[in-house]
């Protein structure tokens, strides 16, 4: 889709709640958090609801992260990191792969719906797909609504 | 049983010899308990003291949980469960013991009692506990009483495949080939049926009754940490309290911890006092490391470790 159709589609879908997403991105320095910064410098329209925490690489971040999010509250958690292969450090992002794919399948079944953890590759030259992910999760997590806590119903 | 009698005979022997011939410094393996029903781990540094060795079905513990302190002090005998001698391989392979530090004496197991299973037949002045036919025999004041296993044994005994054990310097006996009773993951397809919202209440009640005591902890030969992320207070991970989200995180990290490197030895699940659920998680985690990663923990020492290493053809987040 072109990105100015895309920008437009953002722009019209969004309807004021009451009640907004807070997300929390853990990003890696030098494909995801540039691919972040370059939807900002490219003006494109995405939601707010995203507060990032950058990291040197994918490879920091721990299911512990990711956890200590859900348990302060946070309603959706995204983790993005450079593509397989593209890794600043070589082979960060493979560790992270194992780690957080597992860690997803965990998540679930402690009944944390999916929909509030995403997982994904994020390259410095992806504004767009940065956006996009951003808006999918938004979206996905206003559907399944305020988080209430990790063991309450 | 007269080959069980065997078995403990042929332990002694053995044990004895390896101390005479000062081939290790000490045998870890089991001795009668303070009370008929459990046994205590016994350390023999001498051939006096390894004629207390026993080997019978209240010899439930996990004995490989000793070995990265022990080997410290020299060569070291173990006596393994097959279902523990898997312990082993892991602390191998993460370098908590070196191969040449440990000789594993693997026995010969029918299956391992449990003590929720003893105590609802509700028998008085037991005596002694020994393996007959399927099950146990329980000597009482009273007389003789026989359990079938599907009451006596623990529930993994009740899924045990009674394969080879993954590693063993000597076999006492042999386990004996039989069909297991029920599948392992069948308290996981229960669990499945149910909600996220209907899971995290389970969870609830489960955490609510966690104290933190950390048994779970220090009887699992994996968990070896000289300092455990719980107990950081500089970066504080998790609150110490035992409120159910704090304790959510430490039952949660602690399964990422040990993913790919528990072997299902149930340690965990037995000594908890308030009956937590743990082997929910491990098996979770276990049959996802299987599903996903191809790896079996305590299979084999040459492997690397499953989430210390990668594969180009790892499941991916965005398939080409």
């Amino acid at each position: 889709m072109p990105d100015e159709a895309k920008t437009e589609q953002v722009q019209t879908e969004r309807k004021p709640t009451d009640w907004e997403p807070r997300l929390i991105g853990f990003l890696c320095n030098w494909c995801s958090y540039a691919g972040a910064d370059l939807a900002g410098s490219s003006r494109l329209k995405y939601p707010p609801n995203l507060r990032v925490v950058r990291v040197p690489c994918s490879g920091r971040i721990t299911p512990q992260f990711v956890m200590k999010a859900f348990e302060r509250g946070f309603d959706g958690v995204l983790v993005a990191g450079c593509h397989p292969g593209d890794c600043h450090y070589s082979k960060g992002n493979y560790y992270t792969r194992r780690r957080m794919m597992l860690f997803k399948r965990l998540l679930e079944f402690m009944g944390i719906e999916p929909e509030r953890f995403r997982f994904d590759w994020v390259s410095a030259a992806e504004g767009n797909k940065f956006a996009e992910v951003v808006e999918e999760l938004t979206e996905a997590v206003k559907k399944v609504g305020p988080f209430k806590g990790v063991v309450k119903g | 049983m007269a080959e069980t009698n065997d078995m403990e005979q042929g332990l002694r022997a053995k044990a004895k010899e390896l101390l005479e011939s000062g081939q290790v410094k000490v045998v870890i393996g089991y001795e009668a308990g303070s009370v008929p029903f459990k046994c205590a781990p016994l350390f023999a540094e001498t051939p006096e003291e390894a004629d207390r060795l026993v080997w019978n079905p209240t010899c439930v513990n996990n004995l490989a949980v000793y070995l990265p302190e022990a080997v410290k002090r020299g060569k070291v005998a173990v006596v393994l469960k097959p279902c523990d001698a898997g312990s082993i391989v892991e602390l191998i392979k993460e370098h908590q013991i070196e191969r040449d530090d440990v000789i594993a004496i693997v026995v010969g197991c029918p299956g391992v009692l449990s003590l929720d299973g003893l105590s609802e037949m509700d028998l008085g002045d037991i005596r002694s506990i020994e393996w007959r036919g399927n099950g146990i025999a329980v000597t009482t004041g009273a007389g003789e009483v026989t359990i079938p296993r599907e009451k006596a044994f623990a529930g993994k005994c009740l899924s045990c495949q009674t394969g080879e054990p993954a590693l063993a310097d000597i076999k006492i006996g042999e386990s004996p080939a039989r069909e297991p009773l029920r599948d392992a993951y069948i308290s996981l397809e229960e669990y499945e049926k149910m909600s996220p919202a209907e899971r995290r209440a389970f969870w609830a009640k489960q955490f609510e009754r966690c104290i933190r005591c950390y048994a779970c902890r220090a009887v699992c030969p994996a968990c070896y940490c000289s300092e455990c992320f719980v107990d950081k207070a500089a970066q504080l991970w998790v609150s110490k309290s035992t409120d159910p989200t704090a304790n959510w995180f430490f039952h949660m990290a602690r399964a990422m911890h040990l993913a790919g490197r528990c072997i299902g030895c149930g340690e965990c699940e037995r000594v908890c006092p308030v009956r937590i659920q743990l082997s929910l998680l491990g098996k979770k985690v276990h049959i996802d490391v299987e599903d996903m990663f191809d790896y079996e923990p305590g299979a084999d020492p040459e492997a690397l470790p499953v989430l210390g290493s990668f594969e180009a053809k790892d499941p991916d987040p965005c398939p080409e």
